[in-house]
């Protein structure tokens, strides 16, 4: 197991956290699955597909989230928009972000040998 | 037409409770139909472009055991088709396998045939309730592991030497798409099982290894019961036979198909575990002439492992009648 193998797996931990975060942002405006994939993985959080689709409802069931089925188009597409509870826990999710983002670099601030 | 996308959906909804299936359907469905129209678009060919999107949305019964969230499982999806065949295997080798030689050992040694008969059915039984008891332990023993491998993020190590592939491609979908599907083999096994049964309830009367003073064969149940109770359990096997006809033919379980045979099934078991417990099965000549009076006497351990192995069956049947009719959902 090479160090790029570690880097690998840690830096998926990592990012693990982030894609509720993400999710949430994103659908402040609707989207759907496929496209939300596709938005997400442009914006440079890249997700699998089996770990996005069932997380959306996931998201839903906890009231994140709400959904509505557009059946306008050719293909029906169920569209997900971040709820009232969903902006609220976006809202403390990413002060959580920024205070661990200061807090990392302090404890490199501190570290750093001056 | 069946399609790869349809098996697949098939596949992953198989274990996804029935009241969300209809819009986890459509919703899957709009979700593989965009990333194929994607692939098409850049270039792909319809059918590659199925394969890759199928392939990267990987194993169905993960992407399954995802959409029902995070659950505690003495043996979860991953391993329970292994563990149901291991166990098929194990019980369909062993139990014969140990019936036959101590069959024959014993025979060798000179015991009677009735004697030699009763210990290695008993035996062999008691070696099948082993297997199947350690088999379940093993494989939730491997079940546990791997949960805990999961959960610090280590790589799968049994997943892959057990019967499910990590690296799965849409090749390994099954053929039929239907959610339940009826197994032939219950049929075959009640129309099988339940005249074999039949032909042995009368046999016995006129075939048996004891004689009386006359000449006449010495029946081994109790004569007794052909007053109400031999006729009741033929008349029970009759309509386990039918109602598996009947399922057979309509293709699907239903609501009343399962009561039908929890009923059947409870009344069966409680024919048996009631004569059985009360010592009136055998007819007591033959076990005198046997020498195994005290064997089978009420209360007796193989009378008590008989009543076991019994209730153990039903409890299994009914549990599968409702586990095929209305999904995990429900129990």
């Amino acid at each position: 197991m090479g160090d790029n193998e570690f880097l690998a797996t840690h830096t998926q931990e990592l990012r693990r956290g982030t894609v509720v975060l993400a999710c949430l942002l994103a659908l402040r405006r609707p989207g759907y699955g496929y496209g939300l994939l596709d938005a997400l993985a442009q914006a440079g959080v890249p997700v699998e597909a089996n770990t996005l689709y069932p997380l959306l409802r996931r998201l839903e069931a906890q009231g994140l989230l709400v959904s509505e089925w557009d059946t306008t188009e050719a293909r029906p597409r169920k569209f997900y928009r971040t709820s009232p509870a969903g902006v609220e826990m976006t809202r403390r999710l990413r002060t959580e972000w920024e205070e661990l983002g200061a807090a990392l670099r302090l404890l490199d601030s501190e570290g750093d040998p001056k | 037409m069946t399609t790869l996308t349809d098996r697949y959906i098939a596949a992953t909804l198989r274990s996804v409770p029935e009241k969300s299936r209809g819009d986890l359907e459509r919703e899957l469905r709009a979700s593989i139909g965009d990333d194929v129209d994607a692939r098409v678009a850049r270039g792909d060919g319809p059918d590659a472009a199925e394969i890759a999107a199928l392939t990267e949305l990987g194993d169905p019964a993960r992407l399954a055991a995802a959409y029902a969230g995070p659950q505690r499982y003495l043996i979860g999806p991953r391993f329970f088709h292994a563990y149901i065949r291991t166990l098929g295997i194990v019980l369909v080798f062993s139990i014969p396998t140990v019936w036959a030689v101590l069959l024959a050992v014993w025979l060798a040694a000179g015991d009677s045939v009735g004697s030699a008969l009763v210990i290695s059915t008993a035996a062999a039984l008691f070696v099948g309730m082993m297997a199947g008891f350690w088999t379940t332990v093993g494989y939730a023993v491997v079940e546990a592991a791997e949960t805990a491998r999961e959960v610090t993020g280590e790589p799968p190590e049994w997943t892959t030497e057990l019967g499910m592939a990590v690296t799965w491609t849409p090749a390994r979908l099954p053929k039929e798409t239907s959610a339940r599907t009826v197994r032939a083999s219950d049929a075959v096994e009640a129309l099988v099982g339940g005249s074999i049964g039949i032909a042995i309830v009368f046999i016995q009367r006129s075939m048996s290894p004891f004689t009386d003073a006359s000449g006449a064969a010495i029946p081994v149940m109790n004569p007794a019961l052909w007053s109400v109770w031999i006729p009741l359990a033929i008349a029970l096997a009759v309509a386990w036979m039918v109602v598996e006809l009947i399922k057979l033919v309509r293709g699907a379980w239903s609501v009343p198909i399962a009561a039908a045979i929890t009923l059947l099934t409870v009344a069966s078991s409680g024919v048996q575990v009631y004569l059985l417990g009360t010592g009136q099965l055998f007819n007591p000549i033959f076990l005198e002439r046997l020498g195994a009076t005290g064997w089978l006497a009420a209360g007796s351990p193989l009378v008590l492992l008989l009543i076991a192995f019994s209730v153990f069956d039903a409890a299994k049947r009914i549990f599968r009648a409702w586990y095929s009719t209305v999904g995990p959902a429900a129990c």
